[in-house]
């Protein structure tokens, strides 16, 4: 009978613990954007005096990990594109003429954004689900890195429950260094049933002072060739658009 | 209410974080594809050089003068455009240069690149014209580029002339190990007017490069057929060994490649050989954003320790017997004194973003080391960008070594240079 309580007990708070943490991920990416699709952003540097640079980009995202993005302002860095197969990035510069193995850590354009922000790929595709917790209106997601070659170790992800979308993401080194923080922000109906923060922030006990924001102009769903996720093709993104 | 409205006016303008977000737009309409677009920039450079009068350098520069300084003044514009028709297009970049310094004023023009594509399907394309093919993984050196004039290891990322010639183009991606697999073939024809610099007239030029992504890992091989140059071989690899480390290398062979040598007798010949060249580097980012980009190069093709030497020596004979000064400069001209005649060379560039809260500010420095001799060039450099569209750049070269080493026999013991550069 004691057995049968606790049993009975067990299944009654069940529901608390029902959330399968992978699926709610793979909800969120898609919540996100489409999984093949083409995004105009201009990215914003905002530093400790108050000054700005700004960057405007155009990128091409296709399955689990193939991404290019490419430069279109200002014009020091106009034509510059960066590739993503996976975890192999490259940078192509139009004066160079090649394009140049970079690291996922590295920061093409200075701020507190690198590589793996701008070129960034499904969360589900980098992390798994190690535990969920939830409060009223959100779960509270830890993430793990699946390889030793994603930038950020460890994410806490908040997801807003009414919406399934991150509304706060904490990136961790392995050490548990807080890396930075993004906040998700204004929610904006982008057309083709995608509804979601047109504003990504962030900041980072690392660059103290220091702010970076993302802002989406255009996200809609894009299918393109393979072959637009070469290095033959690199220099010839901008004909993409 | 009143006061509410007050305290609420106040409380905004006193908010910038408000006042930033107030004007954040993004117009995405106004980066649209358009069927001409065009980019560019103009640049001033003043520089000033300390200089050696007892170095092969300065006497092959300065003959019978006597200056401990100059002062060069030189200014460039470069315009690049794209005009598109469907899945043609005509792309070039212009360069213009004028300088001056104490043996004048001069100023050139000339066409970096102009070709026509046709982009025939998202697999293929042809290209026809003048066009500046980069070839190899290295940064400072690339050994296996067979097709494009040397680049200047002082400053990698300038653009350069391409030659004129025709390429196609075919690439594939699969699922599995291999992900990529790319072919390209080029001819770059020599005729009396065409591509003089390559070499002898009268040749196509053949050259095909087969690229592939492997286990996440590029992997080139080239060749280049037998014409005005003999032919050549080679392959390169650049790989991620983790989220901040890369490392790449080339190996290249070339067969009967011509070379001016002086004999003992003091006669310049030209003889054939064959060579190996290679280059190993890799480029590592600390926690702190330093990046370190070291190289190490072995020229094959290049001048040894005691070749150079008996050519710096036979200089400083020509300026006591001007009879030698016709052969000093024959023999300059013809290799001796081009940039990294030697054999064996070492590179490293350490670059800090933003040290010390500095914003826009990169300082760098770069040393390159001429390993047989033991004389080197060194370069710190500060950057500043701060300046929406204009880019700043302070730079010192130090050239030092022993007398009759590549290093320590340069005209310019110390330069300073500023570089500005308006981008639009």
């Amino acid at each position: 009978m004691k057995i049968l309580t606790v049993l009975l007990g067990l299944l009654v708070a069940a529901p608390a613990f029902a959330v399968d943490g992978t699926a709610l991920l793979q909800k969120v990416d898609r919540n996100l954007e489409p999984e093949s699709y083409e995004m105009y952003r201009k990215l914003i540097n905002i530093e400790p005096d108050g000054s700005r640079k700004e960057f405007v980009l155009y990128s091409v995202k296709k399955g689990r990990d193939q991404l290019v993005a490419l430069f279109l302002d200002p014009p020091s860095e106009r034509d510059r594109a960066t590739l993503r197969l996976g975890e192999n990035m490259w940078l192509y510069i139009p004066s160079v003429g090649k394009p140049i193995r970079i690291t996922s850590l590295q920061s093409v354009i200075g701020g507190v954004f690198n590589n793996a922000d701008i070129l960034r790929l499904d969360y589900s595709t980098e992390y798994a689900v190690e535990e969920v917790s939830e409060t009223a209106d959100s779960y509270l997601l830890s993430l793990k890195a699946k390889t030793d070659d994603v930038a950020y170790d460890r994410l806490k992800m908040t997801v807003d429950k009414q919406t399934e979308l991150p509304t706060v993401i904490g990136c961790y080194a392995a050490s548990g260094l807080l890396i930075k923080t993004l906040t998700y922000k204004d929610i904006k109906d982008f057309g083709d049933g995608i509804t979601r923060p047109a504003t990504l922030e962030t900041d980072s006990p690392l660059y103290k002072g220091y702010k970076s924001v993302m802002l989406y102009g255009q996200i809609r769903a894009r299918a393109v060739p393979d072959e637009v996720f070469t290095l033959e093709y690199l220099p010839r993104v901008k004909e993409l658009r | 209410m009143k006061r509410k409205a007050v305290l609420l006016a106040a409380l905004l303008a006193l908010s910038p974080a408000w006042a930033e977000e107030a004007d954040w737009g993004f117009d995405v309409s106004a980066y649209e594809k358009k069927p001409f677009e065009w980019t560019g920039f103009v640049e001033l450079r003043p520089e000033h050089q300390w200089l050696d009068r007892d170095t092969a350098g300065y006497r092959l520069q300065y003959p019978g003068e006597s200056r401990t300084s100059a002062e060069r003044m030189s200014a460039a514009a470069e315009l690049s455009g794209v005009l598109r028709h469907r899945s043609l297009s005509f792309n070039f970049t212009g360069h213009a240069s004028w300088i001056d310094e104490p043996r004048g004023s001069d100023h050139d023009r000339r066409m970096y690149e102009a070709y026509g594509g046709w982009q025939i399907d998202d697999r293929s394309n042809l290209e026809l014209g003048k066009r500046a093919l980069r070839w190899g993984k290295g940064y400072a050196w690339s050994p296996v580029a067979f097709l494009e004039r040397p680049k200047d290891p002082t400053d990698p990322e300038l653009a350069r002339e391409g030659f004129v010639m025709a390429t196609g183009a075919f690439v594939r991606s699969f699922d599995g190990p291999l992900q990529t697999v790319a072919l390209t073939a080029a001819v770059v024809p020599t005729t009396s007017g065409l591509n003089p610099e390559f070499g002898p007239e009268g040749h196509a030029n053949p050259a095909v490069k087969l690229y592939g992504l492997i286990l996440d890992t590029d992997v080139d091989l080239i060749w280049a057929g037998q014409g005005s140059r003999g032919p050549r071989v080679g392959i390169d690899f650049s790989r991620n060994l983790g989220s901040n480390v890369e490392i790449h290398g080339e190996w290249a062979r070339i067969t009967d490649a011509r070379r001016a040598v002086l004999t003992a007798d003091n006669r310049l010949a030209m003889e054939a050989r064959s060579y190996t060249s290679a280059l190993l580097g890799l480029r590592y980012l600390t926690e702190r954003d330093t990046t370190l980009i070291f190289e190490l190069y072995r020229n094959g093709g290049g001048y040894s320790k005691d070749e150079l030497a008996a050519f710096y020596d036979l200089v400083g004979a020509s300026a006591a017997n001007p009879v030698l000064t016709s052969l000093t400069a024959h023999a300059a001209a013809q290799g001796y004194n081009r940039p990294n005649a030697a054999r064996r060379y070492a590179y490293l560039r350490i670059s800090q973003k933003e040290p010390f809260d500095l914003l826009d500010f990169t300082p760098a420095l770069t040393l390159i080391t001429n390993t047989d001799d033991h004389s080197w060039s060194l370069i710190p450099e500060a950057l500043y960008t701060g300046i929406t569209n204009l880019e700043l750049r302070l730079r010192l070269a130090l050239n030092r070594g022993d007398r009759s080493t590549e290093y320590g026999e340069k005209l310019v013991r110390s330069r300073l240079e500023l570089r500005g550069r308006y981008f639009f």
